[in-house]
């Protein structure tokens, strides 16, 4: 026992001071890193004059600068059984800012940062290392100055291989200058990776000086490029053969609009793709550089190749494999199987019509699939996201025989197609090239045949089929199975494929005081997903899927039939019945975030037709419900508050109206209202010629038609955005339809006592 | 470790909040059975007197297989010593507990730290067991034991164990609503406490509703005093030991009085009265320390050296409250220290206890007239008290002795919002200009709200929040005083244009005056909330209009006067026409911040009569 308690004891002793040993040397660097920081000879962090146009603003970054050191060494180390090269890398960032804070919320956001300041990852050779540094200090208007000590951090974990950690500011007062840096070492072992670097030309402050200077040991290679006007990189080398790359801009005003932008096609920023360059054996099949190369990227077959590349391993394991294709076969099996349950003969379909048999089986067996042993999640299996399913998409209809591709392209509003440098730059999206037919699984909602709105519009494309020779001897072989052919456009849908319809019906309340509502909504194209989420229930969801396709018993059913399944029946209901509480709950919800009025008293919710199918792919819903606050009583008549029926319209504000850069949407959309209000008895309406407004231009429309008989009031609103991007020069355009749909909301209607 | 007080941005005005709760409806999981045992032991030198907890709660499924997160909180002066789990009574499960620092929104750091996993309920009428085992070093820590858990308890038996060598008192709080019984047996040397109860509901997680002191069973234990071996440990046998270990502390804080009274002396430089001082003095507190709070271990406590919080122009509430009385104190004013409960806790120091407080200000002695100064309310006037610490009980430094005095509660005037517009009828828009003033907390909400704004977007965002976002609501010519004098109170004027407001019908005119509408439809949904509403602040708002009449037009109808008045509120909106004019004004004052349930239904008809007020259009006729 005694011995024991020994044993702890020095442990515990040999614990502590290793601790304080690493403390100890993470002292000392961190002052040495700080001396040597501090010391940087730089004009720019030495300006104290700010512009007056800048006088205002809640922060002025007066420097920013970035120094990446990288160097390389190949030192002996052990491992396994004999000796062997070790690569090791270190990687340096330094990151230092002179920032003038001007106002509370400057000082707020400057006075508590956090870091890693420690990490250890365990590779398969060897451990990788980061560690990070910070100096503060902050400058008071008198020009003194005084700097943060070790004794301000904190440590909000601590273990042996992390340690995050957090320092509060002390004395940061709006009128002071902060001038920090954050230094990050990276030691990295046989990492041949690349490491994307960027460097960003733009704020939401004003930048006097922003400068980028990296020093890279001869073996590394850099590929890079500059993006919507950024600067070129200068590139040396010095006397050792390293490389030297700087970049440096001054005088950057705040890039403020945040309304409707694609930043990877609208703000000045650079691209860099650094490696350890490696020329050795198998570096072609490793896709390593020359140590010492520096290339700008001019065009995008590299990444295109990539691409290519990653979709033949892809092929090969995924597809060429006869045990991988086996599960393929298996979908157009049990889709066959299933088509002949409702009377179809799969092999008589078109092509077309099989992959969305295809594509209806797959979803089924595989994603909506009821899983005991996950419950809840299998009922929120619609909260699931899923890439595009792209590669299982097309080996599905492969399988089936079906002559699919995959295309490869740009985002819309991601890196353009002809300036991807890295093969994630680039979407693939199966596809049928006979009928340029879409196929892409985001989520159980989609439907086939609906392009992504993500690549609406996109040119400039790829299409990839794969070789299936019998034997694949090499390794060139399996990475060269992909072929790369001009893709086709992707159509760009119209605004009215993405569909917001509101059919209302509404009468007075007993009372007077409020606005009965029967309520139809009809959602479409990209317009469906979040509420199709919100207000489906797996349980109608899957029992619909599986009548379609021709199972005859229902889940509970077949739960009931089977011998070992059935005592989980009991539980299945409850969770369904869980879930079905829930749902008038998210009706409710929903109905107050459009129409942002009292929703009370709720009834009658139902799904209409859920949308999950190509042949019916409209999401329809219904409810009723009393709505509150757009009933006025003035003397014996009423007022209706009519234009706030449409909730609350996209307003846009005083400081986004002015706008010179091009205007980035999800997609071509519009919503549209038929609203018809039954005029009590003894009433009569007036005002509804007013109700009547047109703007239309080449951006968009927003008109409405009003119209009325003794009974009833029928008002047909429409908005519609004819495009989902615009040229800044047609912004004008757009608030001309904007506004009016805002002036709208104004909108009443007099009910008068006859 | 000690929960002191978070200091939050005002999470949103009257009008904005929603009176809504979360249902705690979902009973898929119950604790079955939950014994906890609370045995007194003897410790080591350094914690002479320890508590070990050993919590056992088994967890059923009701009714369909699930996980329920389990999570049991530590700090410096508690310690998890072993946590044992079962899953259908095994304990294969593969179930690791992850140890993590617990952050909470607020607190730039504390000691606190969590033990959390999930827990598998492999199908209905299953079982999993979790057991913690755990050390309380030192009874000052050990304080109330809540009788409620995340999922309602179907039997529960809490037991302390206390040896003769331990004296204390337990306080029960709550019981009466729960049937919760109380046995006391003597086994040898020991007395044993056992508090056994049946189907306790879960812990209620419904929005502005009391501190779970408020309404949850619970005891509070409170330690007098220890014999473990020889000596004799005093805890808090009354507030004095309270009071004493309080000022223990404080006494090794170790301020530095001379760059104090440097400081101090260079911001009062010039001003002649101790009130102009203060004043000066509490301001420059309030706009230069930032309020950031450290929990960690005695630091809980233990306030940070004066000299400290000055050099580091940041601390927590202590801190802020050090710096304050010891600033006053360098100019011979006689300040002091007070620790103090936030209106969430429901104890005062009757019973002494570490849980009775969770704040520190400081006080101004005015010739023996405390005057409160809470620093941490950061743009508070001075002699303006904030809701949380109103009329709470607070306990004064008075050298070795100490004094138990009330902050005073104030009226709703205190926070008095006045909105006055002079307009005229143009077409069909209404021209005129606009005074608003703020006083109090509400003064307080806006100028928190506007100073998290960048200063060159802030006059956008306050048009923004004038016009409520609305685009016909012009605002020009905008003037804002005393943004930064938090002694006066904040006015703004502007002009508008107020478009499309006036509604023109064949010949006549509708006019809906009240944009602001405050409290309309702010029901509370009875179905859901069970507990009481707590308002932010007591408020008085007051909307006022004037409108000149067109020569050519007359009244043709005015809504009717609305008076409500009830014990806790007030709703007054009044429309006239005299002169040529019509003179709208409209007044809710909220007394009493609290809607309790017994009055809810109540409430919602006098809401429901303000909503119907405001649901009306003045009319307005040619003259004949």
């Amino acid at each position: 026992m005694k011995i024991f308690f020994l044993a702890a004891a020095t442990l515990s002793v040999v614990v502590t001071h290793a601790q304080s040993k690493e403390a100890e040397k993470y002292r000392k660097e961190s002052e040495e890193m700080r001396k040597q920081i501090w010391a940087w000879d730089k004009p720019q962090f030495r300006i104290k004059d700010i512009p007056q146009q800048y006088s205002a603003a809640s922060k002025v970054v007066i420097a920013h600068h970035t120094e990446l050191t990288a160097d390389s060494k190949s030192k002996i180390a052990f491992y396994g059984l004999g000796f062997g090269a070790k690569k090791e890398q270190s990687i340096t960032e330094i990151v230092r800012e002179i920032v003038k804070v001007n106002d509370k919320n400057a000082v707020s956001d400057y006075s508590e940062f956090s870091f890693t300041q420690f990490a250890k990852s365990s590779g398969f050779f060897a451990s990788d290392k980061l560690t990070t540094y910070v100096g503060v200090k902050v400058i008071k208007p008198n020009g003194s100055s005084k700097e943060i000590n070790a004794d301000d951090i904190v440590l909000t974990k601590d273990e042996s291989s992390e340690k995050r950690a957090k320092i509060a500011i002390p004395d940061l007062q709006p009128g002071d200058v902060l001038d920090y840096f954050i230094a990050t070492e990276q030691k990295l072992t046989n990492d041949l990776s690349t490491k994307a670097y960027r460097v960003l030309l733009f704020d939401d402050a004003p930048i006097l000086s922003l400068s980028f200077h990296a020093q890279l040991g001869k073996k590394f290679a850099i590929e890079y490029r500059s993006y919507n006007g950024a600067p070129e990189l200068k590139v040396n080398k010095n006397d050792d053969k390293e490389i030297i790359v700087d970049v440096e801009k001054t005088n950057i005003p705040p890039f403020e609009t945040s309304l409707w932008i694609a930043p990877a096609r609208q703000l000045p920023f650079i691209r860099m793709n650094i490696s350890l360059g490696y020329s050795g054996l198998g570096s072609r099949y490793l896709d390593t550089r020359k140590p010492g190369e520096v290339n700008k990227s001019v065009n995008s077959e590299e990444a295109l190749g990539d691409k290519a590349d990653q979709y033949s391993t892809r092929y090969y394991n995924g597809y060429w494999m006869k045990a991988a294709k086996a599960q393929y076969d298996d979908i157009e099996s049990s889709a066959k199987k299933k088509a002949k349950q409702v009377g179809v003969n799969f092999g008589s379909l078109s092509d077309d019509e099989k992959a969305a048999w295809l594509f209806y089986t797959f979803r089924f067996n595989y994603l909506l699939n009821f899983n005991i042993d996950a419950l809840s999640e299998t009922i929120n299996s619609g909260q699931k996201e899923y890439d595009g399913l792209s590669f299982t998409l097309f080996c599905t209809m492969k399988a089936a025989g079906l002559d699919p591709a995959i295309l490869v392209s740009e985002v819309r509003t991601g890196f353009r197609m002809n300036e991807a440098m890295d093969a994630g730059d680039m979407v693939a999206t199966a596809y049928l090239p006979g009928s340029k037919k879409f196929l892409c699984i985001q989520s159980i909602y989609d439907i086939p045949f609906q392009q992504p709105s993500y690549i609406e519009g996109v040119k400039n494309t790829k299409s990839f089929t794969f070789d299936h020779p019998a034997a694949i001897m090499s390794m060139k072989k399996m990475s060269g199975l992909t072929n790369i052919a001009p893709g086709p456009n992707v159509p760009a849908s119209a605004s009215d494929k993405n569909v917001r319809r509101e059919n209302l019906q509404l009468s007075l309340t007993d009372d007077r005081s409020a606005l009965k509502v029967k309520r139809s909504t009809t959602l479409k194209g990209n317009y469906k997903e979040e509420e199709q989420k919100n207000l489906i229930l797996y349980e109608d969801y899957y029992e619909a899927e599986r009548k379609a396709l021709g199972e005859e018993k229902s889940l509970i059913e077949e739960l009931e039939d089977g011998k070992k399944s059935k005592k989980y029946v009991e539980e299945v209901k409850n969770a369904f019945a869980e879930a079905r509480k829930k749902q008038k709950d998210a009706f409710t919800k929903e109905a107050k975030e459009w129409f942002e009025q009292d929703i009370t008293d709720l009834k009658d919710q139902r799904v209409v037709n859920m949308g999950v199918r190509h042949t019916a792919p409209d999401f329809v819903y219904s409810s009723a419900f009393t709505m509150g606050g757009l009933v006025k009583k003035a003397g014996n008549n009423i007022i209706i508050d009519i234009g706030k029926m449409q909730g609350q319209p996209l307003s846009v504000k005083d400081e986004q109206r002015k706008r010179e850069v091009d205007v980035y949407m999800s997609f071509a959309r519009s919503i549209e209202y038929l609203v018809e209000l039954e005029i009590p008895e003894g009433y009569t309406a007036e005002g509804v010629d007013a109700l009547n407004v047109k703007v239309e231009n080449e951006t968009g429309v927003f008109a409405t038609e009003a119209t009325s008989t003794d009974k009833v009031v029928t008002i047909k609103v429409k908005k519609h955005y004819s495009h989902s991007f615009e040229p800044g020069s047609n912004f004008d355009k757009m608030l001309a339809f904007i506004d009016a749909s805002n002036n709208w909301l104004n909108s009443k209607l007099l009910l008068k006592k006859k | 470790m000690k929960r002191w007080l978070i200091l939050i941005t005002l999470a949103g005005f009257v009008e904005m909040a929603t009176a809504q709760a979360d249902p705690q409806d979902d009973k898929n999981v119950v604790v079955s059975k939950c014994t906890r045992e609370f045995r007194f032991v003897k410790g080591n030198a350094e914690h002479p007197v320890q508590i070990r907890e050993e919590s056992r709660r088994v967890y059923t499924c009701k009714s369909y297989r699930t996980e329920v997160q389990v999570a049991e909180f530590y700090n410096d002066n508690e310690t998890i010593d072993d946590v044992n789990i079962y899953v259908n009574d095994s304990k294969k499960h593969g179930i690791a507990p992850r140890y993590e620092y617990h952050s909470v929104d607020g607190i730039f750091y504390s000691d606190a730290r969590v033990c959390f996993f999930r827990l598998p309920l492999l199908k209905i009428g299953s079982s999993s067991e979790v057991v913690f085992k755990k050390t309380i070093l030192d009874p000052r820590y050990f304080t109330n034991t809540f009788f409620m858990d995340d999922q309602e308890t179907e039997n529960l038996e809490i037991r302390l164990i206390v040896p003769s060598w331990v004296q204390l008192e337990i306080k029960e709080y709550h019981f009466k609503k729960y049937n919760i019984r109380k046995n006391v047996s003597q086994s040898g040397d020991e007395t044993v406490y056992t508090y056994s109860a049946s189907n306790i509901p879960s812990f209620s997680r419904e929005q502005d509703a009391p501190g779970l002191t408020h309404y949850a069973p619970h005891i509070l234990v409170l330690t007098k005093s220890a014999q473990p071996k020889d000596e004799m440990h005093t805890y808090f046998k009354t507030v004095k030991e309270q009071y004493g270990w309080y000022k223990s502390l404080v006494q090794q804080i170790g301020d530095d009085e001379k760059i104090i009274k440097e400081k101090t002396q260079e911001i009062t430089t010039g001003l002649a009265t101790d009130e102009e001082k203060v004043k000066k003095i509490f301001q420059w507190v309030q706009d230069n320390i930032r309020y950031i709070a450290f929990e960690n271990g005695i630091a809980g406590f233990k306030p940070e050296k004066s000299q400290e919080v000055l050099r580091k122009k940041y601390g927590d509430c202590k801190g802020m409250a050090n710096l304050l009385t010891n600033m006053l104190r360098s100019i011979n004013l006689d300040a002091r220290r007070c620790w103090i409960g936030t209106k969430h806790i429901a104890y005062d120091y009757s019973t002494p206890s570490l849980s009775v407080d969770n704040h520190m200000i400081c006080v101004w002695m005015n010739k023996g007239k405390p005057v409160y100064l809470d620093a941490t309310e950061k743009y508070i006037g001075f002699g303006e008290i904030a809701e949380r610490i109103q009329g709470k009980q607070t306990l004064i430094e008075n050298g070795n002795q100490y004094l138990l005095e009330k902050v005073p509660m104030a009226t709703p005037l205190q926070n008095t919002a006045t909105e006055s517009r002079k307009l005229t009828i143009e077409g069909t828009s209404l021209k005129g200009h606009v005074v608003q003033i703020w006083k109090g907390e509400n003064k307080e909400w806006l100028l928190t709200a506007l100073n998290d704004i960048k200063q060159d977007k802030q006059e956008n965002a306050l048009k923004q929040y004038l016009s409520e976002g609305k685009s016909n609501f012009e605002i020009s010519n905008l003037t804002v005083k005393n943004l930064s004098d938090y002694n006066a109170d904040l006015k703004v004027e502007y002009d508008i244009v107020w478009k499309d407001v006036v509604t023109v019908f064949d010949k006549e005119v509708y006019l809906d005056l009240d944009n602001r509408r405050h409290l309309r439809n702010f029901k509370i949904d009875t179905a859901k909330r069970k507990l009481p509403y707590w308002f932010q602040f007591k408020d008085n708002l007051v909307f006022e209009t004037e409108i000149q009449l067109p020569a050519d037009k007359t009244v043709s109808s005015l809504p009717e006067k609305l008076v409500v008045k009830q014990p806790g509120y007030s709703f007054s909106a009044l429309y006239s026409n005299t002169g040529g004019k019509i003179v709208y004004r409209n007044e809710i004052v909220l007394d009493n911040t609290e809607i309790t349930p017994e009055s809810f239904s109540q409430w919602n008809k006098d809401i429901q009569q303000l909503t119907g007020f405001y649901d009306q259009q003045i009319v307005l006729t040619p003259k004949k």
